[in-house]
């Protein structure tokens, strides 16, 4: 039989509510309004990243606490149909279900966690700040150049295979590593190689910032985990 | 100096084996890249072999690079050389590389600060070969830093470079950094100027 040893196990149930809710009522003060908060839950569970860095890590921990605690549910349900099955009371099987209560609210809360840590990394790879220094930092950028142009110098099959700038980790012939695609979809890992001037051409078409404006544009190689492993569910 | 080409199916004539010679010759350092550079342009069987090796992983690319050969620019001549040793690494031919002009380049490179683009080399190599002949090379190596840290030179900071650096070097004067700023649009201003008359130059780096 199921006991409730504390009678107390309800309140997990009803705290792992109230860290779902104040999620959810966090993104939407950040973002701004109801509507503007429920879009930016709906960006998040597609994987996408919307509005401002707060909003985009409490949309994200919404979903993933939301999940956790459904989930947690469900089994809590199980658990307490089985009892039933079992033979058990009505009082029983509500004992049971509660007693799954510290059970999900751990859940929610790690689940959270997770989320907000997705989200911070979401927002950071498909918006970051629409300043000068975009998505990336200067040091990011460094660092990126150098591993690129290191890895094409000692790769046999580049055509830069042995190039002395580029086993420097320096730029051969000034060209310039260009991201060719703004948020939503933005993936820092993915550019092409541009001259100075192909560059200077390419924003003069497609705008400079990363949030906003013409430069706004999906990038079709961007692999989001989150779609694909939906998909897996048959979820499109 | 021998070797021996490991695939069988690279089966050279004489005419072959003597370019390759040549080559060999050029990549151990008892001939100049400028030497050559001038057997190179006379000798059909030395451009097929290094322009048609069916090892190489873009034809193009060393064709247009062959193509723009400067023998008076530092980065050319290394590019040539470069080519020449891929043609035996690519074949794990152990040769015993060696050059001067491309362990000029190396050094350069490495003294050079990461806010100074290297461009063809030659501006720098000339610095170089202003250094007094009697230092040692360590001694070499400060003296060419101290010259760089002379030349370049900026009012408050120095440049934060988005991409690969642009230093403005116009008729041989390396030009003052004033500052950057972000333009509206989110591209990036670096604002230069003249020491001696003063005359401005912006360089913009695009962004992402």
């Amino acid at each position: 039989m199921a006991v409730d040893p504390e009678g107390t196990a309800w309140w997990h149930w009803l705290i792992g509510a109230l860290i779902v809710v104040a999620c959810v009522a966090l993104t939407c003060i950040t973002a701004g309004g109801f509507g503007a908060g429920i879009f930016a839950i709906g960006m998040a569970a597609n994987g996408l990243a919307f509005g401002s860095a707060a909003t985009t890590i409490f949309a994200f921990a919404s979903v993933a606490t939301g999940c956790a605690f459904a989930a947690s549910a469900i089994v809590a349900g199980g658990m307490a149909i089985n009892t039933a099955f079992n033979g058990g009371s009505f009082a029983e099987c509500i004992d049971t279900f509660m007693n799954y209560g510290s059970e999900a609210l751990g859940n929610t809360i790690v689940s959270g966690i997770g989320g907000a840590i997705g989200g911070t990394i979401a927002y950071s790879q498909q918006i970051g700040n629409p300043s000068q220094n975009g998505f990336m930092t200067v040091n990011d950028r460094n660092k990126q150049r150098y591993h690129f142009w290191r890895s094409q110098a000692l790769d046999p099959n580049s055509p830069f295979h042995g190039n002395k700038y580029a086993l420097q980790g320096k730029s051969v012939n000034g060209l310039q590593i260009s991201h060719i695609y703004g948020t939503f979809g933005n993936n820092r890992n993915y550019f092409v190689l541009q001259t100075y001037e192909e560059h200077k051409l390419f924003h003069a078409e497609f705008g400079y910032k990363t949030a906003g404006g013409p430069f706004n544009r999906l990038n079709p190689n961007y692999l989001n985990w989150w779609q694909f492993i939906r998909a897996l569910f048959g979820w499109q | 100096m021998c070797f021996r080409l490991r695939k069988k199916e690279e089966v050279l004539s004489e005419e072959q084996k003597i370019a390759v010679q040549q080559m060999a010759d050029l990549a151990e350092g008892r001939m100049s890249i400028r030497e050559f550079w001038e057997l190179y342009q006379k000798s059909p069987v030395l451009q097929d072999i290094i322009l048609n090796d069916k090892k190489l992983p873009s034809r193009q690319y060393i064709v247009d690079q062959f193509k723009r050969v400067d023998m008076n620019l530092l980065e050319c001549r290394v590019d040539v050389y470069t080519a020449v040793e891929n043609y035996f690494s690519r074949r794990n031919i152990g040769l015993r590389f060696r050059n001067e002009d491309v362990s000029l380049l190396c050094k350069l490179l490495n003294l050079l600060p990461s806010y100074i683009d290297m461009g063809n080399g030659e501006f720098f190599a000339n610095i170089m070969a202003q250094a007094p002949k009697d230092l040692k090379s360590k001694e070499r190596d400060k003296w060419f830093r101290s010259e760089i840290r002379r030349l370049f030179t900026w009012d408050k900071k120095k440049p934060v470079w988005i991409q690969p650096p642009q230093w403005p070097i116009i008729d041989g004067v390396p030009y003052v950094f004033s500052h950057q700023e972000t333009a509206e649009e989110g591209y990036e201003c670096y604002y230069f100027y003249d020491p001696n008359d003063n005359t401005k130059t912006v360089v913009i780096d695009q962004c992402e």
